[in-house]
Order: C-alpha cells, then sequence, then structure tokens
C-alpha cells in the first residue's frame, strides 16, 4: 500500500527543510554578488580617484569583501542552528501530538473491535481507502500523521478528516484489497463493530431459508423488542431483504445462484446495521452484523471464485445440517416426509461436507492440523418440522427431556445441545460428532426449523433460527448479545 | 659658518619632509582605519541583509 499519500505534507515534515537549503543557498549567492560588487568598486577606483579616495575606497571594499564572508558565516551558522532548531521544535511537538492522537484513533479502534471486512473479497482491513469528496484522490493511509493531525489537506487544497472523531468514517470508502485487483468495492458505514458470522452448509441444507427467516425474525420481532434500529449496511442487503420478506410471506425460498462468472462473489454477504434506540443507551459506533451465505456448491466441488477469508476473522459459524441427508435419518422417516420434502433433500454426505469444510477453516484461518478452532461452531440441524423431529431434538424434545428428567441441572440449549449429539450419535455419525469435537474448542447443537414447515404452505413460522446466531453473539459481542430481547 | 649653514638648511629640509611624510602616512593609516571600520559595518550588514533577504524570498510556510 503507497505510504506517499495525495496530501500536502506538513511544513515543518517536508518543505521547511527545504526552504531552510534554499534560503543558505541563496544568502551565499547574495554574499558572492556583494563581494563581486566590491572588486568591481576597487577596479572602478584605480587610476581614476586621488590617492587619498583611492586608498580609502580601496580598504573600505576589501574588509567590506573580507567582512561579507566572515560575518556571513557566522550568522549563517547561527541562523541555520536557530532555523533548524525551530524546526525541530515544531516538528517534535507536532510528531507527539499527532502520535498522541494516532495512538488513540488505534486504541478506540482495538477497544472498540472495529474493523473493516470486505464484502466482495472478503479481506479484512482496519481502515478503507478514503476518497476526497472535492476530486476523488484516493488516501491509503487517512491517519493523523505528517500529513496532518485531525485534518489533511487534498492535494486539491480540501481539507478531510483523519481520525474516528471528526467525521473520517463519513467519507466514502473502498476495499484496498479490491482496488489492487482492479475492482472498487465500495464499503459503506464503515468505523462500526462489525460481528461476521458465516452460515455454511451443503446445498439444499437450506441456508438460505434460514437466513430469510432469522432476517425477518432480527427485522419483525428481535429489534422491536430489543428497541434496536436495524437498517440495510448497503443497497444489495436492501434488496435481499425485500427479497426475503416476500419470500417469508410466500413460505418459498430462491436457492442461492452462483454465478458463471468466474470474477463473481461465491458468497453473498448481508449486513444489518444495528442502533440501540434506547436513549443514553446509544452504540457508540453502531453494530454491524454480517451474515455471509456461501453458494452449497463451493463445499460440495471445493471450487469457490474466492477464498473465503471470513472463516480468519469471523466471530462464529452457523453448519446448518439437513437431518435427512443422512441416509439412516431418511430410511426412518421416508414415510413421513412429503413429496416437496423429498425433493428438497441435501444431497451431500454431511462427514464428507465437514471434512472439507474444517480443512478449508484451518487453512484460510492458519490454524494447525492438530489444533482446534476457537470461533465458536453452532451445529445446526435444520428441517426439523419434518417427521417427527421437533419431538424429539427441537423445542418439544426439550419439554419432554425435562419432564421425564426433573432433576437435570441443563439449561434448555444444553438439553438441546446433548439431543442433538444422542442424534447423530444413534444415526451412526460419531465420526461426524469426533470431527467438531477434535477441530472446535467451542461447539454448540442447536435445532430449527427455518420455514416452520414445508415449501409453499404459507408465510414462515420458523422456529429456533435465532438462538445459534444470538449464542455467537452473545461470545463476540457482550453489550448486544444483552441488549438482545427475543 | 657658510657649510654650517647648508648643513642646517638641509637638516630642516629633512625634517620637514620626514614631517610631511608622517603626516601623510598618519592621514593614510586614519583613512584606512575609518574606511576599515566602514568596510566591516559595510560588509557585516550587507551579510545580515543578505541573509534575510534570502530568509524572506525562500522560507514560506503558509505557500505549499
Amino acid at each position: 500500500m503507497a505510504r506517499v499519500q495525495p496530501a500536502r505534507k506538513s511544513y515543518y515534515f517536508g518543505k521547511g527543510y527545504a526552504d531552510l537549503a534554499n534560503t543558505i543557498r541563496n544568502a551565499w549567492k547574495r554574499n558572492g554578488e556583494s563581494a563581486f560588487k566590491y572588486l568591481s568598486n576597487i577596479s572602478s577606483s584605480k587610476g581614476v580617484d586621488g590617492v587619498f579616495l583611492f586608498v580609502s575606497k580601496l580598504v573600505l571594499n576589501i574588509v567590506a569583501l573580507l567582512s561579507v564572508y566572515i560575518f556571513g558565516s557566522i550568522i549563517m551558522l547561527i541562523m541555520t542552528t536557530l532555523h533548524i532548531v525551530l524546526l525541530f521544535s515544531v516538528m517534535t511537538v507536532i510528531y507527539l501530538i499527532f502520535s498522541i492522537i494516532w495512538v488513540c484513533d488505534r486504541l478506540f479502534l482495538a477497544y472498540k473491535k472495529i474493523f473493516t471486512p470486505c464484502p466482495a473479497c472478503k479481506s479484512k482491513f482496519l481502515k478503507p481507502v478514503y476518497e476526497c469528496p472535492g476530486c476523488g484522490e484516493l488516501h491509503t493511509n487517512l491517519t493523523p500523521g505528517s500529513y496532518g493531525i485531525i485534518k489533511r489537506t487534498c492535494i486539491c487544497g480540501r481539507k478531510i478528516p483523519t481520525t474516528f472523531f471528526n467525521g473520517r468514517s463519513r467519507l466514502k470508502g473502498y476495499c484496498p484489497f479490491c482496488l489492487d485487483a482492479g475492482r472498487d468495492t465500495a464499503i459503506e458505514n464503515q468505523e462500526n463493530t462489525p460481528v461476521c458470522i458465516p452460515v455454511v452448509g451443503a446445498s439444499s441444507v437450506g441456508k438460505t431459508a434460514f437466513l430469510t427467516g432469522f432476517a425477518n425474525q432480527l427485522v419483525n420481532v428481535v429489534a422491536p423488542k430489543s428497541r434496536w434500529d436495524v437498517k440495510p449496511y448497503n443497497d444489495m442487503t436492501r434488496y435481499a431483504m425485500e427479497d426475503f420478506a416476500r419470500f417469508y410471506e410466500s413460505g418459498t425460498v430462491v436457492k442461492t445462484a452462483r454465478s458463471a462468472d468466474p470474477n463473481a462473489a461465491s458468497s453473498l454477504t448481508y449486513g444489518f446495521l444495528l442502533q440501540n434506540g434506547r436513549k443514553g443507551r446509544r452504540w457508540k459506533p453502531g453494530k454491524l452484523l454480517y451474515l455471509y451465505d456461501i453458494a452449497g456448491e463451493v463445499f460440495m466441488y471445493d471450487d469457490e471464485n474466492e477464498l473465503q477469508l471470513q472463516y480468519g476473522y469471523s466471530h462464529g459459524i452457523v453448519l446448518i445440517v439437513d437431518p435427512f441427508s443422512i441416509h439412516r435419518v431418511y430410511d426412518d422417516n421416508e414415510h413421513m416426509l412429503s413429496d416437496i420434502d423429498k425433493a428438497n433433500i441435501s444431497r451431500a454426505d454431511t462427514t464428507d461436507l465437514l471434512i472439507g469444510f474444517i480443512s478449508k477453516l484451518k487453512a484460510v484461518a492458519h490454524i494447525k492440523p492438530a489444533e482446534k478452532a476457537k470461533t465458536p461452531l453452532a451445529v445446526v440441524i435444520n428441517k426439523i418440522d419434518s417427521a417427527d423431529l421437533r419431538l424429539r431434538i427441537g423445542d418439544m424434545g426439550v419439554k419432554r427431556y425435562r419432564a421425564s428428567n426433573a432433576g437435570t441441572e441443563l439449561d434448555d440449549a444444553g438439553i438441546m445441545d446433548l439431543l442433538c449429539r444422542k442424534f447423530f450419535t444413534d444415526y451412526g455419525l460419531t465420526n461426524f460428532l469426533n470431527n467438531i469435537d477434535l477441530n472446535f474448542s467451542n461447539c454448540r447443537f442447536f435445532a430449527c426449523s427455518a420455514m416452520g414447515h414445508e415449501m409453499n404452505a404459507g408465510a414462515y413460522e420458523p422456529y429456533g433460527i435465532m438462538e445459534p446466531v444470538k449464542w455467537i453473539i452473545e461470545q463476540a459481542d457482550k453489550k448486544l448479545g444483552n441488549a438482545w430481547i427475543d | 659658518m657658510d657649510d654650517a649653514g647648508g648643513c642646517i638648511g638641509a637638516i630642516l629640509l629633512i625634517a620637514l619632509a620626514g614631517l610631511v611624510i608622517y603626516l601623510f602616512v598618519m592621514a593614510i593609516s586614519a583613512i584606512a582605519a575609518v574606511s576599515a571600520v566602514a568596510g566591516c559595518a559595510w560588509g557585516g550588514g550587507t551579510s545580515v541583509l543578505n541573509y534575510a533577504r534570502a530568509f524572506k524570498e525562500n522560507v514560506k510556510p503558509k505557500e505549499m
């Protein structure tokens, strides 16, 4: 990333020293001219003036010539020393001030856990490349520095803010990595605290239905109860929200299509800007919930267009499993499944997919093969509205377990985790469970139905879809987690 | 007597010439001294002015 900025450097960090050098050069040039003038005076007096006048002019000019060099040198030495001391003093003061403000800026970003994830290339960076609103010049390192402490002057003359507290985040920003690759991905609403959650799973496990249900529940249930203001992060999310609302009402879903364009992203990023609407409890800065919907094919064929770098910085991962993709579950419950249910079952092998995903996650997040990932993993068994799964592992199963185990110390989430683990064990997926336990230090199992019923049977009636995301958020951002009411 | 008178005249002449030379040298020395002081001030002042003009011409923090 270029460190030279399209801005005017502070006088005391650049031009001041050039000015000093020019002053010395110019003063010596002038002294030389003066000396030449003295010599000319002697020449013009010789043979013209009388003895006394000639002697007086000769001595006067010779002494003046010597003086101009001797005094010139002394003055130069004194003035240059003063000039340098002044420049250094002011530079030191400025350096100290901008260093303090720079440290404050960085501490603020670190304390508030602010970073910027690119919705397109998924790269993580601290600050975007900012665009000058005056001329469109790109400033790659808009921080307090030698170009300005709290403001800098762009080469066009416009003053632009350099810190979080005087409006830097209101400038238009771009992803620096996308710019390097020749794309201009706009970064909107920067400098919020992000919570990034990839939703992963094979094709047809119900990721998009999960996101549809979640987005609508977030906007229509959680936000009003929690008194949050929810806004789409960008136009793409805004349009997706409109689609989600339509799907939600009609009880349908459109599978995330994977573009044939090799430059198109393999995953879609939905961003929700969250702000606490309670008076005096506003979050400064606001929260930005990122959900990534990754086209199922990339897991099955391992041919994604871009590295899913969000695995490296995500605050939690939701892994969605279609229980009926497990052959024994399907065989045992086939008689209870409708034709629509059968038509929408994922064909991917759950364990194979998990192994592929773990390998990808470890490669991207630079986790050693023997190490466990610390990222919270929510394993979500979807489609529990089908057959009798809700009764076995869902909310009803939890109630049933509690009724028959009155003395249990487990909370509802713990019971569901237990039931889901038992479900996998009962159906011979011990290997799947072992892989999760060996590779994730923080994992919990959930059961949900994103749609609440089969497709095209009326509006969504989801259950169990908010808990996995809430569980991740509670660990990622306590303030946000504590304010969540559902 | 004439010889003695001629000798005194020569001595007086030589003394007069010496006085004139002395006065001339003194005058030249005085002029040279005054000129030297003036030259010193002139050269020194000029060097100060030269630096001041160079400073004024080159140091412009507001013109970046």
